[in-house]
């Protein structure tokens, strides 16, 4: 069996959670350890001198002294050694990165990797207390590489380039730090946030395991994030389409890349919870295998911004939206949703509210010998909603029954999109607006209340 | 404009990322430029119409050479026969750095420029041995031959040299020029051994695999003979007097500090012509006392008096957009 162990979706509690893993340990495990991406950042933060040594060093302690927490006796002892280890090392790369002026290419993948590694035998101790003799191995030592696209957009993804040397490993209960890889060179890389479910997806393929288990905290994937409305349920099932939408949203279980591999390999993903994790909450499947429900789920993004890029000499020009993306794109900057007038007078693009200042400078540099865009509008503080579903598709009435639930519960529209899969329409509101427009959506769409 | 890259390790590849990066500022000078061909050990990948540089990476990785590419691949075709087929406008050579020789550079830029091709080098070999071939063979077919990026690389160390020279003459240099024997002297500097100094570079990417060449100073040999080509020609790198940092202790360090001093591995051109690197003691707070990865040149100019450079020492980028410029410089050349 193979679990997605994102200490994201699990939270810090190891002990329990490995417990519950331990009962099919006889039937052979293979656990992919992520950590939290904040504590990766932490790292990147202090290599980068914008934190201080002794700050990036607590807050580290903290964190594996947290997920070691249960750990008895003797083995205890042996594990507060490999972390105060751990630490020191991680300290004289630090000072060191400092002395080269600044994170250099190679010191930041062995850091991260020290960490990511320093996790899994963490998890390996807790298996251990159990009396189960669990081995940790990198993803790169199991024969997963970084693979970088060297022209754009700079893709970054793993590969299993040496499957004989994932069979090999995997054999009795064995942990996986699952971002600690290696590049063409075999020199150490570190895999960006979420490749660890990709890594579980590509294994499961290979070691002909239909389905990977991904625990939750909550357990499973909901209807709506139940901070906001308590009528939020588990949805039972999602197609994979859907939950492509759903991950690149708020609702972030594995990442979308995994979601678009494990379909093309077959591999289900099964969300459960971290009190019994194999037991299935949310099913992520083929489409057949999906309940029929128009609106699965409504899900928000927080923290963007409205650029709307107006002038009359758009209209009618070719090739005007992509010269507007290629200049925000040029300085770094995603753009998460774009909209555009009939007229062509006209382009909404939202972008993060940490990148607005930079895809302004962009327009502005770019257009700026150009009589092409007369005025450039901004609004702060947008949350983007999304609704997804893939019983939208040739469903007529689903945008009206949407629009009609946010007008009732007084919200104003920005700006709208919505895909040619017709799987989600997104829409921007006010972020004061946004937990009023979900619970509207999720009450009288989702629930039909 | 037709390029041929020979040698596809990671300044090669840094090459065709900011290649890719740099398009548009090409074609602001009227140039289309399109990488004609790839070379490396294992072969050479050739397309009229320019590679594809996400691919060619990919089968370099999972195959170990790009002349496995199903489009335009030639297992047995080397750089020479790579350069007669592509017939390049310019031939950007970018294969590891040879000791004791020029080794197979030579042969590459000797026959890209038999062929009509200008010629970009990052390669410090044939510039450190066989210099007055080089351009000797250049001046005769009438084509270009630039090297900035085999020193300094993202720090304009010839470019500024030839500015300089203009109305003016070099008496002497001296420069720190090694990244990572300077590097591993700051971290001595605090007391660690020179083994675990060592160490520490080499787990961090700073220190290559096998760091001899820069550790011996046969590195700041090679680029103190190519700054002394530059300014007058005629040299070799077998004249350098040499010696590395391996011998340097942590109390050598310690002492000099005591008096006020660093040591740091410096090259130099003496007043009178004598090529020579070594560990040297500069005074505390001087202009070529840098550490880190920091390099530093101080020029001697007859009228100018003394005139510094400091920055960041290459890294596969910073080669790369040395050439990237080296380019630019033909192109503007040519249309003078």
């Amino acid at each position: 069996m193979i679990a997605n162990l994102n200490l994201e979706n699990t939270g810090l509690e190891l002990k329990g959670l490995c417990e519950k893993l331990a009962e099919k340990a006889s039937e052979g495990l293979l656990i992919i350890v992520e950590p939290r991406e904040e504590i990766m950042r932490v790292l990147t933060e202090a290599a980068a001198s914008r934190m201080s040594e002794e700050e990036a060093l607590a807050k580290l302690a903290g964190e594996l002294n947290g997920l070691a927490k249960g750990i008895p006796g003797d083995l205890r002892r042996s594990v507060e050694a490999e972390l105060v280890e751990s630490l020191n090392r991680i300290v004289e790369y630090l000072h060191a990165e400092k002395k080269a002026g600044g994170a250099t290419p190679r010191g930041l993948p062995v850091m991260l990797n020290l960490l990511g590694n320093t996790v899994a035998k963490v998890v390996s101790s807790h298996f251990k207390a159990l009396g189960i003799d669990a081995k940790w191995v990198t993803a790169g030592q199991a024969g997963f590489m970084l693979v970088e696209d060297y022209e754009p957009p700079w893709s970054h993804y793993v590969s299993l380039v040496n499957p004989d040397e994932l069979k090999s490993v995997s054999k009795g209960v064995l942990i996986m730090s699952g971002r600690s890889c290696v590049d063409h060179e075999g020199s150490e890389a570190s895999l960006k946030k979420g490749m660890g479910s990709v890594v579980s997806i590509l294994a499961a393929s290979e070691l002909r395991i239909g389905e990977v288990y991904v625990p939750k905290a909550n357990g499973g994937v909901y209807t709506a994030d139940p901070w906001i409305t308590d009528k939020a349920r588990i949805v039972p099932s999602l197609s994979y389409s859907e939950a492509l939408e759903l991950s690149r949203l708020g609702e972030w279980v594995v990442s979308p890349q995994a979601v678009e591999l494990a379909e093309e390999l077959g591999v289900r993903i099964i969300v459960s919870s971290i009190q019994d994790p194999f037991k299935e909450c949310t099913t992520i499947g083929f489409e057949k295998a999906v309940e029929k429900q128009i609106v699965k789920a409504v899900a928000m993004i927080p923290g963007m911004s409205i650029l709307n890029v107006e002038g009359a000499a758009m209209a009618g020009t070719p090739g005007v939206a992509s010269a507007i993306l290629g200049e925000v794109a040029k300085r770094g900057v995603s753009v998460s949703m774009i909209s555009q007038d009939a007229s062509e007078i006209g382009i909404t693009l939202l972008v993060k509210d940490k990148d607005l200042d930079m895809a302004l400078k962009g327009l502005r540099e770019g257009f700026s010998r150009q009589r092409l865009i007369k005025r450039i509008r901004i609004q702060k503080d947008v949350t983007v909603i999304s609704a997804v579903g893939e019983g939208m598709r040739g469903t007529r009435g689903v945008a009206a029954r949407i629009f009609t639930a946010v007008a009732e519960a007084g919200v104003n529209v920005l700006a709208i999109a919505q895909g040619s899969s017709e799987t989600s329409i997104s829409f921007a509101v006010s972020t004061e607006d946004a937990e009023k427009a979900v619970k509207a959506i999720h009450d009288k769409v989702i629930l039909g209340v | 404009m037709r390029i041929l890259l020979i040698g596809f390790g990671n300044v090669g590849r840094a090459f065709l990322q900011l290649m890719e990066e740099e398009r548009r500022r090409f074609r602001s000078l009227g140039a289309d430029p399109r990488i004609v061909g790839i070379v490396d050990r294992g072969g050479a990948t050739l397309s009229e119409n320019g590679v594809k540089a996400g691919s060619l990476l990919t089968i370099k990785m999972k195959t170990g050479s790009v002349a496995y590419s199903e489009q335009g691949g030639f297992p047995s075709m080397d750089a020479v026969e790579a350069i007669r087929v592509a017939q390049p406008h310019v031939t950007v050579e970018a294969t590891p750095t040879s000791r004791g020789c020029s080794g197979p550079a030579l042969t590459h830029i000797l026959k890209a420029l038999e062929h009509g091709s200008h010629v970009v080098s990052a390669n410090k070999a044939p510039f450190a041995y066989d210099y007055d071939t080089v351009m000797r063979t250049a001046l005769s077919r009438g084509r270009r031959v630039k090297y900035s990026a085999t020193v300094g690389g993202g720090l304009p160390v010839l470019k500024t040299l030839r500015t300089l020279t203009v109305g003016d003459f070099v008496e002497s240099f001296r420069g720190v020029l090694n990244a990572t024997s300077n590097y591993i002297l700051t971290l001595m500097e605090e007391g660690r051994s020179y083994e675990e100094a060592l160490r520490l570079a080499r787990e961090i990417g700073i220190a290559e695999a096998d760091p001899t060449m820069d550790v011996s100073g046969m590195d700041t040999a090679y680029k103190i003979t190519i700054i002394a080509n530059t300014i007058e020609g005629g040299h070799r790198v077998d004249e350098v007097e040499l010696k590395g940092i391996e011998d340097v202790e942590p109390k050598d360090l310690r002492e000099a500090a005591l008096n006020g001093y660093s040591i740091r591995l410096v090259g130099e051109l003496t007043e009178e012509g004598k090529l020579r690197v070594g560990p040297s003691k500069l005074k505390r707070g001087s202009v070529l006392d840098v550490s880190g990865t920091l390099n530093a040149v101080e020029f001697r100019m007859k009228r100018a008096g003394p005139v510094y450079l400091l920055g960041r020492g290459a890294g596969p980028f910073e080669t790369a957009a040395a050439i990237i410029r080296d380019i630019f410089e033909i192109l503007e050349e040519e249309k003078r």
